[in-house]
């Protein structure tokens, strides 16, 4: 149980204070609700270029991390598809500085030409580093726009192309900012050793005078129901084949959502699971096979991801999924299984909250799901989903007029065969 | 009016709250540390055993033993294993480094009456089954051939062999030969020489019940599993070789990953706690030197550090990074121009100030909790050391001077020590 305080500023800002006295240190997260979703077609990437520039210093203060740094602080920031989260820990006594510093970058960022030319050049390493100079790092890339075709899932969040990174200019990093980056756009959650009041004190102090903004309406294209099977088949320098098959499913607001999650677990979660059991260890089909959702606020993904052996053929690996999937539709998972699962999943909610900072990033994201208090409801959603729930959902969502399939093929593995 | 281009006060981090160990020994004598606390009702335990490459001798025997263990033992098959530890919500954890392998069981304290019975198993009756064994070989095979299309992988192995020479059991590096050659024989003879209870050391982080030392010897605290055995690992000095350009090339390769490493000093040694200051201005943070001129400055890569690393017998001080193939040679000049300019200039009281109170905060952060304690200690096996380290770590970096920072410049980053190892182009 997670015990929470919730304010709300006049500007519209949210906070989130949770008090961990088994810490002397503190953490602060502040989620902005702007993901690469709000991102336009032709200039994808950019939610997550200005993550970079959040650091190249704010109106009133020329550097980000220095000051952090010198009270013993340290801080990153990640960016998907549907939010930005920024999030930092210091010593509890100099949480005021962490204040002072997002409040200031959430007021207005420096917006100068030397750091945006800097950070796409940065941008564009870390775009080869993971997406291009990686054996199998560019799925994501060939993956997304097989599945969607209108929906903004459908581009990665580092950008469906290089040369959107190399295009963007300070015009359009102004009109980012003020679109999204807004007291009433975000949400910050406090977790440590601190007082809530306190906290409340001192955020209305450095964050009670930043203006509203007029936010830009979300409005994401409705992405249509997939007809037919969709196969993409490419051929890469890899020592072997991968095989992915992705099926589009419900958000993670749907009552759905959970009951999707224990079927990927009864699929694959745990080294005791029935992909891994059957398909790994029995058939040796697969090297490593998994089954997972993605998590998404808006509609997402079923995914299959798995390598398949050196003696196999990337087919009869398949066939053998659409095996298991058949079994899940026709079969009721039984008790033991499903109460298996279900510990599974208790246990790891509880292992995500020892960690402070763990903490303030569930409950800020919990918060834009809806609310912050659902955070200690989550265990009880999974206790409740039932054998013939897991049944359906699988009826419904893993059928082959919804699934993208990408065949990713060794060239060395086809010459060794020939 | 909110005075917004004045930082707030702020307050020195200061006194190291280490929640105290306990230690006990089982009825055998295994020694047990024990870390109490946390906030959850959930615990892990640390099985540690000198059973790394170093003790193996040959690569990937002390690997596939430890993983292997897992997969079938006299009393449960694979499967069954893995069913006990989902069912309960566990999880297993392993690793091998050169002098020390472990078995790591995080779990809710309410289950461990079932949780351990299958850890003895697994620690005292593997049967290293045949299909085990080739299941394991061939995914590892996989991995292997995949790993090997990845610069930074390939710059990692060649460095350790440049640094260490091939016949050092630092410098020993798996290929694809040690998959071919690899033995069920070897992995069971392992097994019975390392993993005995004469060898066994616990540690136990988070929140136990008072029961807990009672479980803990009823199955571990027995005569039933000790053999005699003593850690006699031999790690040969290293011969110093002097530094120079290694390329492993790779055609296709868009960005080079980059190695630049000499020997260094293990933990035991004085200058071991101030090099980890000159660690973090040089590399070591977000704001150090390498990042700043890399990254910041011209955009070369995404990330650069630098990093000391201590193993019992020896020690290595490096800069990895992964850069644009073109520009590489331009990042190895850079990377020489930092290591020159901290020889010769002294670093200014403002930046010493903040890598300072950097290091500091993340001291707090890399002890706190039982969980992250317990790694800490862990680090410490095999040097003699305790936990008192982190404290004199503390008073290191409160006490140490920039001319002190200066002089170990001059004695440790002299650039013809470094080797330069490249992948790529």
């Amino acid at each position: 149980m997670i015990e929470i305080k919730k304010y709300t500023l006049e500007n519209g800002l949210k906070l989130i204070v949770h008090q961990d006295k088994t810490t002397p240190l503190a953490a602060i997260n502040v989620l902005y609700d702007v993901g690469a979703k709000d991102e336009d077609e032709e200039k994808t990437g950019f939610a997550h270029l200005f993550e970079h520039l959040m650091f190249g210093g704010s109106a009133n203060i020329p550097s980000y991390d220095e000051p952090l740094q010198k009270v013993g602080g340290d801080n990153n920031a990640w960016t998907s598809n549907d939010l930005t989260n920024y999030y930092l820990t210091l010593p509890a006594a100099n949480l005021e500085t962490g204040l002072w510093l997002e409040s200031d970058r959430m007021l207005e960022l420096d917006f100068s030409q030397e750091s945006l030319d800097v950070q796409k050049k940065v941008v564009i390493e870390e775009y080869k580093q993971r997406y291009l100079n990686q054996p199998y790092g560019d799925v994501p890339l060939l993956l997304r726009p097989l599945a969607y075709k209108v929906h903004p899932y459908k581009w990665p969040t580092i950008g469906a192309d290089i040369k959107h990174i190399e295009e963007a200019n300070l015009d359009d990093v102004k009109q980012f900012f003020y679109s999204h980056y807004a007291p009433n756009n975000a949400i910050v959650s406090v977790t440590g050793n601190v007082e809530p009041d306190e906290v409340y004190g001192l955020v209305k102090k450095w964050f009670g005078d930043i203006p509203s903004r007029q936010v830009k309406k979300r409005q994401l294209p409705t992405e249509p129901v997939q007809k037919e099977m969709r196969i993409k088949k490419v051929e890469r320098d890899v020592p072997s084949d991968m095989l992915q098959m992705t099926f589009h499913m419900c958000g993670r607001r749907d009552a759905e959502y959970h009951t999707l999650d224990m079927l990927s677990d009864v699929l694959s979660n745990g080294a005791s699971s029935r992909l891994y059991q059957r398909l790994v260890k029995g058939k040796k089909l697969f090297t490593d096979l998994h089954a997972y959702i993605s998590g998404d606020i808006e509609n997402g993904l079923f995914t299959f991801a798995g390598n398949i052996s050196d003696h196999a053929t990337i087919y009869e690996a398949e066939e053998a999924i659409w095996e298991e999937i058949a079994e899940i539709k026709n079969v009721l998972v039984e008790e033991y299984e499903l109460q298996k699962v279900k510990n599974k999943v208790e246990s790891t909610l509880t292992f995500s909250e020892i960690n402070f900072l763990n903490k303030a990033m569930n409950l800020a994201q919990f918060e834009l799901l809806g609310r912050a208090e659902d955070i200690n409801h989550e265990v009880d959603k999974y206790r409740s989903v039932t054998a013939e729930d897991i049944k359906a959902c699988a009826n419904r969502v893993l059928v082959e007029s919804n699934c993208s399939k990408l065949y990713y093929l060794s060239i060395s593995k086809k010459e060794k065969i020939c | 009016m909110l005075a917004r281009n004045t930082a707030p006060s702020f307050v020195l981090p200061a006194g190291l709250s280490i929640i105290d160990g306990k230690e006990f020994k089982l009825n055998n004598g295994i020694p047990v540390h024990v870390i109490n606390g946390g906030t959850q009702d959930v615990v892990k335990i640390d099985f540690i055993f000198p059973a790394g490459s170093v003790q193996a001798q040959k690569p990937l025997v002390a690997s596939f033993t430890n993983h292997l263990m897992q997969e079938g033992t006299v009393g449960m098959t694979s499967a069954e294993i893995s069913e006990k530890i989902d069912y309960y919500g566990a999880f297993l954890g392993q690793s091998v480094n050169y002098h020390h392998a472990q078995i790591t069981l995080y779990a809710l304290t309410k289950y461990l009456p079932e949780l351990l019975p299958v850890i003895e198993d697994i620690i005292k009756k593997p049967t290293f089954s045949k299909h085990e064994f080739d299941v394991y070989l061939s995914k590892k095979r996989q991995d292997f051939h995949v790993d090997s299309e990845k610069v930074k992988v390939l710059s990692h192995r060649e460095s350790l062999e440049v640094l260490f020479g091939e016949d050092h059991p630092y410098g020993k590096v798996a290929k694809l030969k040690h998959y071919d050659a690899l033995k069920i024989s070897d992995l069971k003879e392992f097994h019975k020489a390392q993993y005995s209870s004469d060898l066994c050391r616990i540690i136990v982080a988070g929140k136990t019940n008072s029961d807990f030392n009672n479980l803990l010897n009823q199955y571990f605290g027995g005569d039933d599993w000790h053999n005699n055995t003593e850690d006699v690992s031999v790690v040969p000095d290293v011969p110093a070789i002097k530094g120079g350009l290694h390329i492993v090339k790779k055609d296709n390769a868009i960005q080079s990953a980059l190695r630049i490493v000499r020997l260094g000093v293990t933990k035991s040694h004085p200058d071991f706690l101030p090099l980890m200051v000159l660690n973090t201005l040089f590399g070591g943070y977000f704001g150090s030197r390498l990042m700043a001129n890399l990254r910041e400055e011209k955009g070369l890569t995404y990330g650069i550090s630098s990093f000391i690393t201590s193993f019992v017998k020896a020690g290595m001080i490096g800069v990895s990074t992964e850069v644009l193939a073109e520009k590489r040679e331009l990042a190895v000049e850079e990377v020489f121009a930092e290591m020159e300019k901290l020889r010769s200039e002294v670093v200014s009281d403002e930046e010493l100030t903040r890598v300072k109170n950097y290091m500091l905060g993340d001291l707090m952060r890399n002890l706190d909790g039982p969980f992250a304690l317990s790694e800490a200690y862990r680090g410490l096996l095999g040097f003699d050391l305790t936990i008192g380290f982190f404290n004199e770590l503390e008073q290191t970096i409160i006490n140490i001077t920039a001319e002190e920072i200066k002089e170990l410049a001059v004695k440790y980053l002299v650039k013809d020590d470094f080797h330069v190892v490249v992948a790529g182009k």
